[in-house]
């Protein structure tokens, strides 16, 4: 078994995008969980610039560069992706399985979420926008990660 | 599943801190598996044996609830 470090590091070194970094956690778990935080945030600004900018009517028009706005955020967001594979293939057993059944909470619920509005459509409700089922995934990945780290601490 | 970590740890006075940097896991994984919260993976398991110089019986009580 290959030793990690589970020292503790003062809060004021961290960076801004250590959420999730508890001290419980290992170096390496710590190192792997700000980059995937890294990634995240650059994917969440690319994808509200490319918004901006897909909105405009200029930008709108020019197909070539209307695609290459579209396609930036879709990269960051697949280094984000890898980046939590990563931290999951590496992390401390018991993190893992928080983080997986946390992971499972999100997916299933917004399978549900999808599947249920698009009934829901039918029966006389609202079109949905895209990015309210993947906020809905992530705000309920994010309660499993919440109640997985009370539950085992 | 019950087991003797947290009395074994006692005797080697060591911290949960310390046990979790000697097998490589973080200070949650000790504290869960000595309050009988979470059943660690065989490596683990063969790993919290093998820093006490015990058998896995000798640690963990697969009879034992918890």
């Amino acid at each position: 078994m290959h030793a990690k470090q589970t020292e503790t590091e003062p809060e004021s070194s961290r960076p801004w995008f250590s959420w999730g970094c508890h001290g419980s956690l290992s170096e390496r778990d710590r190192r792997n969980l700000r980059r995937y935080n890294a990634w995240v945030v650059a994917f969440a600004l690319a994808f509200v610039t490319a918004v901006a900018l897909l909105t405009k009517p200029s930008l709108g028009e020019a197909a070539a560069g209307a695609w290459i706005v579209a396609l930036v955020p879709d990269v960051l967001g697949v280094m984000a992706v890898r980046a939590y594979v990563r931290f999951l293939r590496e992390a401390d057993e018991l993190v893992r399985k928080i983080h997986l059944e946390a992971t499972a909470l999100g997916f299933g619920t917004g399978v549900v979420f999808i599947l249920g509005y698009s009934l829901a459509e039918l029966a006389g409700a609202p079109a949905l926008d895209m990015p309210i089922p993947a906020a809905v995934m992530l705000a309920m990945a994010g309660i499993g990660q919440w109640l997985g780290m009370r539950r085992y601490r | 599943m019950k087991n003797r970590l947290r009395v074994l740890r006692a005797e080697h006075a060591w911290s949960q801190a310390e046990v979790a940097k000697r097998l490589g896991v973080s200070r949650q994984t000790v504290n869960a598996v000595e309050n009988g919260k979470y059943d660690p993976s065989l490596p683990l398991a063969f790993g919290i044996a093998r820093l006490f110089g015990l058998t896995i019986e000798e640690v963990f009580d697969p009879d034992g609830g918890g």
